[in-house]
């Protein structure tokens, strides 16, 4: 539905290097027509995936009670979705400072330190522009006070990977959030 | 960097996500994520790749797919009794009222089919003794919350729509038969049970089946509101007690010898011309006033009525509550003539009207002492 839920590519505030404008054909949503003139589709070196999964409950081989992940179950308000992203290198070329900036998604909250990825540095932003970490993000309430901000106002999170991901490897990014 | 950082909190708080209702997102919307991976190939920074559900390598905004589903419909809600004190009824009294309210508590709009009945069980503390005759169920056609006539004109007996967050007020009419008595409970309850909105005759069947991500599900998320009821059932009850008062009165009948011919008021006996006189006490241990209390007593046989006993040789029969005594005059013939409650009517005493005023259900003022003479023929 909200197809402003598309990410908007932000400069880097992290000191992974200097702020690069990237020559982007601005894309008209959801255009045939548009999809139709777009130039000769450009094979990028990572494949980014992302699912939605809910947990389980089951007992596992030994009758013990366990959770596991399935794809997304029945949905309802106060129900937690797990979304994990997985980029995997598909060139014969390692891929550097790599970054994964997700918006929170409509109508959820984000659940307060749930976001997870191996190698990599989670900051999260209010606006889609800045990222930090949580300890300074702060809102201004409407009385004036400052406070730090909650998780559930978080509207994306960014994860740079420390290292590079060469050729073949997989490199996952996790978070949880609850439908509101 | 805290520059920036105290830029981002200004501009974050202002575009924070639209405000969901209290019940939730709404059924049928769709939840989608889509994230957006950056790298670089040595110095180059490349086209960065927008993410899809079975994986997307094809850099360029637009050339990924969402991640999601639809959100799905979310059975809930409450059946909640209004008063927090069983309703004081009476033996007799008809269309007495149980006020409840039926919130939903889900995230979609939902008819609601409303049955009653006459439950066991302990509602306040006080267990269940008798039943009430259960008329109907009304909803409250005016949202006032009070059960009117034009409430059972408009005869509303199942919820057509709630929206999300709404609630409805919701009446069980009922009559006290008249054999019920005082001290005793009547518990009924509501039970209200989710159905397909606007749609009240059809119940709600929750979605057995997987999910279906790209459509809406019924998921049945109720607690459960009485004992015996269960939770995630599309239904939801409540409780409520009607309590039965009315006046309880005891008599007693008592008689001491005042006098004889012979002994005078020393020491009498109850011998031929002896007089006696009785106390009739009258008490109230019911809950509720006794009004229009009248006393019939046959005199005995063999006795003879005594008049101008009382007050210095002007009344019949003396009347004592707390303490205070009033007198009256029986008058012989069966007509209260000078309309003090007092009369003979044949061989028979009534004491009433305007001699006994309404006995209260406690104090000092809830009994009366009535006493009249009479002598041995």
């Amino acid at each position: 539905m909200n197809k402003g839920n598309a990410v908007k590519i932000g400069t880097m505030l992290l000191g992974l290097g200097s702020a690069v404008a990237l020559a982007q054909t601005p894309l008209l949503a959801s255009n045939t027509a548009a999809a139709q003139q777009r130039p000769a589709q450009k094979a990028g070196c990572i494949e980014l995936k992302s699912v939605a999964e809910t947990e389980e409950s089951y007992r596992d081989a030994n009758g013990q009670p366990a959770v596991r992940l399935v794809p997304v179950a029945k949905v309802v308000p106060g129900t937690q979705v797990i979304w994990t992203l997985s980029a995997t290198n598909v060139c014969a070329v390692a891929a550097d400072k790599v970054f994964i900036d997700n918006p929170v998604p409509a109508h959820m909250s984000l659940l307060g330190d749930s976001a997870r990825g191996a190698g990599a540095d989670v900051s999260y932003s209010l606006d889609g522009k800045q990222f930090a970490p949580p300890e300074q993000l702060r809102v201004v309430d409407a009385d004036g006070a400052t406070r730090a901000a909650r998780a559930d106002e978080y509207t994306h999170i960014r994860w740079v990977f420390r290292n590079s991901i060469g050729p073949g490897q997989l490199a996952a990014a996790s978070f949880r959030a609850t439908v509101r | 960097m805290k520059r920036l950082l105290a830029l981002a909190a200004l501009a974050g708080i202002g575009v924070a996500q639209q405000a969901a209702v209290a019940a939730g997102t709404a059924a049928n919307t769709a939840i989608n994520n889509r994230a957006t991976i950056t790298y670089s190939v040595g110095a180059a920074v490349q086209t960065p790749i927008e993410s899809s559900p079975a994986g997307n390598s094809t850099a360029g905004v637009g050339n990924g797919a969402n991640t999601g589903f639809v959100v799905d419909d979310k059975i809930d809600l409450t059946v909640t009794r209004l008063s927090g004190a069983p309703t004081v009824v009476t033996p007799g009294q008809a269309n007495v009222v149980a006020t409840y309210r039926v919130s939903n508590t889900g995230n979609a709009p939902h008819a609601y089919q409303l049955a009653s009945g006459n439950v066991a069980g302990t509602v306040f503390g006080n267990a269940d003794s008798t039943d009430v005759t259960i008329l109907s169920v009304y909803v409250d056609s005016n949202g006032n919350g009070t059960f009117e006539a034009a409430d059972s004109t408009a005869n509303i007996t199942n919820i057509s729509t709630l929206a999300a967050d709404g609630n409805a007020i919701v009446f069980i009419v009922a009559n006290v038969p008249l054999t019920a008595t005082n001290g005793q409970f009547a518990n009924v309850r509501l039970t209200a049970s989710a159905a397909v909105n606007t749609t009240p005759a059809t119940l709600v069947v929750e979605t057995a089946a997987a999910d279906t991500p790209a459509a809406v599900d019924f998921v049945f998320a109720d607690g459960f509101g009485t004992a015996g009821e269960i939770a995630r059932d599309g239904k939801h009850s409540a409780d409520d007690q009607f309590a039965v008062q009315s006046a309880n009165l005891t008599v007693a009948k008592s008689s001491a010898v005042i006098s004889d011919p012979f002994n005078g008021t020393t020491n009498p006996k109850a011998i031929p011309a002896a007089v006696i006189e009785y106390s009739v006490t009258v008490a109230n241990t019911g809950s509720t006033a006794a009004t229009s209390v009248t006393l019939d007593d046959p005199l005995p046989a063999n006795t003879t009525f005594q008049q101008n006993v009382y007050s210095a040789g002007t009344a019949d029969v003396r009347i004592t509550i707390n303490a205070v005594d009033t007198f009256c005059v029986a008058e012989a013939g069966g007509t209260d003539t000078n309309t003090d409650g007092c009369v003979r009517i044949g061989t028979t005493l009534r004491v009433g009207g305007a001699a006994l005023p309404n006995l209260p259900s406690s104090g000092p003022s809830s009994s009366a002492v009535i006493r009249f003479r009479v002598a041995i023929n």
